[in-house]
């Protein structure tokens, strides 16, 4: 009885390479499944990383643009020009618009 | 002598000097296309009458009202484009070379609503109803981008607004003239674009205080030379509005400013005069 068990539990030569082989390819597809979950984390994880970034690493800054700046640019807009006497006959008239 | 082209756009002679006419053609044609408030499919017009609170405008759209509002600001407000229904309501509602003889009485003044706009990129929020009219920047804006295609010593001019690719020389109201070395020059006043309606004399420089067309101003036109001919043009027309204050206003801004009193004095601001000043004219 026990041997006849044993015999059950106990494959033989050929069943023992068919359960090598299938645990082979159980491991071959656990690293597969692996290896693709890693890429596809990676591209998920550099992706958002370059088109939604989170939380700044470093010390957070104020959104407004620095005084110096807006100041040069609200300037820009009203800056005289350069003239000076005329040297001929002008060749345009500027009138009212 | 160098060829000088002119053209007719925007409602108002354009003049060019060492340019492609063509190009500088197809630059206003595309800058009135979008921002004629007289032309049905203009973008400006579907804006004005889209019911919608939000909207998706384009670039060029955004950035001339971007240029706008800040025009606005720089000025105090006084160069303001919210007041399309200002103009409307003085009955500057077609185009101006339909506006002839009297018409029906003024409606109701129309303020200022610059607090009610907002640009957030290339969506503009603003109550329906509300009409923008962007000509205190649009013209000038035009002017400067067709002047930057132009050979160096050309000049493009529309209406009162010019910019140059370096020195000419360009007669002034009254009879002066005056040379522009580098930037723009614009005149802005009420000689030519004014209107009757109800019997009262309109015109369109509207005074966002009021929202009327500036009653009583001390000067028939004003001349500003700018970095560019925005600059100019925008300076000119607050200058305008600020009456007796305009000449010191322009040269807190380093602006030379030209005035042409309704009697037909000349008055030079300081910055003017530092720069070119003619013979017996006061400043």
């Amino acid at each position: 009885m026990a041997a006849v068990a044993h015999a059950e539990r106990s494959p033989g030569p050929g069943q023992r390479s068919r359960i090598e082989q299938a645990r082979a390819r159980a491991r071959g597809a656990k690293v597969a499944v692996g290896a693709l979950a890693t890429l596809v984390f990676g591209v998920a994880f550099m992706g958002a990383k370059a088109h939604a970034p989170g939380h700044a690493k470093h010390k957070a800054q104020p959104l407004a643009a620095p005084a110096s700046f807006e100041q040069a640019v609200r300037q820009s807009a009203l800056v005289g020009g350069r003239i000076a006497p005329p040297v001929q006959p002008p060749p345009v008239v500027t009138s009212t618009s | 002598m160098t060829a000088v082209h002119r053209f007719r756009a925007m409602g108002c002679e354009v003049v060019l000097s060492r340019g492609d006419p063509v190009a500088v053609a197809a630059v206003f044609a595309r800058w009135e296309g979008v921002f004629s408030r007289f032309l049905r499919d203009s973008e400006l017009t579907r804006v004005n009458a889209s019911p919608a609170w939000a909207l998706h405008v384009s670039p060029l759209f955004a950035r001339a009202l971007r240029i706008a509002l800040e025009a606005a600001a720089d000025t105090g407000g006084l160069v303001d484009p919210t007041l399309g229904a200002a103009l409307e309501a003085a009955g500057y509602d077609t185009d101006f070379s339909r506006l002839a003889g009297d018409g029906a009485p003024v409606g109701p003044a129309v303020p200022s609503r610059l607090g009610e706009v907002r640009l957030d990129g290339r969506i503009l929020r603003r109550p329906p109803g509300l009409l923008l009219d962007l000509n205190g920047v649009v013209k000038s804006l035009a002017v400067d981008e067709a002047a930057d295609a132009l050979s160096s010593g050309g000049f493009v001019s529309a209406g009162g607004d010019l910019a140059a690719r370096g020195p000419v020389d360009v007669g002034l109201p009254g009879g002066d003239a005056v040379r522009v070395v580098r930037g723009g020059l614009a005149t802005s006043g009420v000689v030519s674009r004014r209107w009757r309606r109800g019997g009262r004399e309109q015109h369109h420089l509207i005074d966002p205080r009021t929202g009327r067309p500036y009653r009583d101003p001390p000067w028939e036109q004003v001349t500003v030379s700018g970095a560019s001919c925005l600059a100019a043009d925008v300076a000119a027309k607050a200058s305008f509005l600020l009456g007796e204050d305009g000449p010191a206003w322009l040269d807190e801004h380093g602006m030379p400013g030209r005035f042409v009193a309704r009697g037909g004095d000349v008055v030079l601001n300081g910055a003017w005069h530092r720069d070119v000043a003619p013979e017996g004219v006061c400043t």
